[in-house]
């Protein structure tokens, strides 16, 4: 009986569950080479969990739902621009049914920040990010494809639901060909150089056209979120940059 | 040399007013203090001030603090890390110009704010021993954390970057920023080469 039971609760979480909650993954120790940089040593990476996709409109909706100081009406000028959620329709309405599973977007590294801390996880590094989106799927040549072809194309808009395309060989969907994602540290990198010191900065990030040392083209999509995330500050909000948690193990 | 001696002198009880409302000021400050530090604490921040910031900050006693603490005066504020052999002394070089300058003007009434990049070397007892070895007035708060996400946290709201680099340096922006006494950016300077009177421009 109790069996039973428990059999009909689990049923009855499988179908109220939505179907793109997002999980847990565990990404093992290593050591990697980050793409585009020159002089690569290996950098290490201690295992961590991060989620299988970005949070969805849906997830973020519950957020601000809990947390008014998040609504797009309230939030503070320090903490997100004009632009903050701006395709939402109100405060508690992302719009279309159809975008509940798509990645939210619009939002600043601090409400990104605070959507983790109240899940009780954090955002991840960019090592941790880079080495999981270096992870292949299915096989190498797909991935460098799907990188290349999806930086061609443009933005799209609508975005597609998360959890669409194929997983890489971890399990996480959607580093490469939905959006672009905030990380921790995302102010870490400098590609103009403002002192002498920050002119050391990034002096082994090769620039585009000087990249003809390049061996992998994968480089020159890496090199595009380097200079991307180097054009970030904190407050900002853009239509194609969103965000996923990490956490410790 | 007449018409000199005439502005010195025009100078020099400029400066005496100023002292003197300044002395007024505070006497009338202290006659009243409670109501009118309740009154100011009270009122809603700006939407704009990075005192928003719920950061638990450690001061060179070891003592937890906010950033709202700083409300009040205006505030010349950056980052940088005590093991610093560059930049970092350039950085509190030109804000001990500013804090030089701005006494010359009679004007006491502003904080000098260093954020420390580097929580795990930067302890407490680091900060106030450097603050004794680089001479650093009252007017000075050397501040640090428990954690790398706070510094990430306030080079966030400042504009700074920065990443640690092999050998326990940083490698950072040149930005030293004002904040006005209700802790709203009022200007900044970006880069080494700035001249002390352009940061005094932004002090309200």
């Amino acid at each position: 009986m109790g069996g039973l039971i428990r059999c009909l609760l689990l049923a009855a979480v499988l179908c109220t569950e939505p179907t793109w909650a997002a999980q847990d993954i565990l990404v093992p120790a290593g050591e990697f080479k980050m793409p585009a940089k020159l002089n690569q040593k290996n950098l290490k990476v201690a295992s961590f969990y991060i989620d299988s996709h970005p949070v969805t409109n849906a997830e973020f909706l519950e957020f601000v739902r809990q947390n008014p100081e998040w609504r797009k009406s309230k939030v503070k000028k320090l903490f997100a621009d004009k632009s903050y959620l701006n395709y939402w329709v109100s405060d508690l309405k992302f719009g279309d049914k159809v975008m509940a599973a798509s990645p939210v977007v619009r939002v600043s590294w601090f409400a990104a920040r605070e959507y983790c801390a109240w899940k009780g996880q954090r955002l991840p590094s960019t090592n941790e990010w880079e080495y999981v989106a270096l992870r292949p799927i299915n096989n190498e040549t797909e991935i460098k494809t799907l990188i290349l072809e999806w930086y061609g194309r443009g933005a799209e808009w609508p975005l597609s639901n998360v959890n669409k395309s194929s997983p890489n060989n971890l399990g996480v969907h959607d580093m490469h060909g939905l959006i672009w994602e905030w990380v921790e540290d995302f102010n870490t990198s400098l590609v103009t150089g403002e002192s002498r010191a920050d002119g050391g900065l990034d002096k082994d990030l090769f620039c585009g056209a000087g990249a003809s040392g390049a061996a992998d083209p994968a480089d020159y999509a890496a090199f595009m979120r380097f200079a991307f995330r180097s054009s970030l500050q904190a407050k900002y909000t853009v239509q194609n940059l969103g965000f996923r948690c990490a956490k410790n193990r | 040399m007449k018409s000199f001696k005439v502005s010195s002198i025009i100078a020099m009880a400029a400066c005496v007013a100023v002292v003197s409302q300044a002395g007024a000021k505070e006497d009338h400050h202290q006659h009243h203090a409670a109501p009118a530090a309740k009154k100011a604490e009270t009122a809603p921040l700006s939407d704009e001030s990075i005192y928003n910031l719920n950061s638990v900050l450690l001061d060179a006693e070891g003592k937890t603090i906010k950033l709202e603490k700083l409300r009040g005066k205006p505030v010349v504020i950056s980052m940088a890390y005590t093991s610093c052999a560059y930049t970092c002394p350039m950085i509190l070089a030109q804000m001990q110009q500013v804090e030089k300058k701005l006494a010359e003007m009679g004007k006491k009434d502003v904080r000098f704010v260093l954020v420390s990049f580097d929580p795990e070397k930067d302890t407490p007892e680091v900060l106030k021993a450097y603050a004794k070895k680089r001479n650093l007035s009252s007017q000075w708060d050397l501040l640090t954390a428990k954690s790398d996400k706070v510094p990430r946290e306030i080079a966030s709201v400042l504009g700074i970057k920065y990443s640690k680099v092999e050998g326990g340096d940083y490698d950072h922006s040149y930005i030293i920023t004002v904040l006005d006494a209700e802790g709203v950016p009022s200007g900044r300077q970006v880069g080494a080469s700035g001249d002390p009177k352009d940061l005094i421009k932004f002090i309200p």
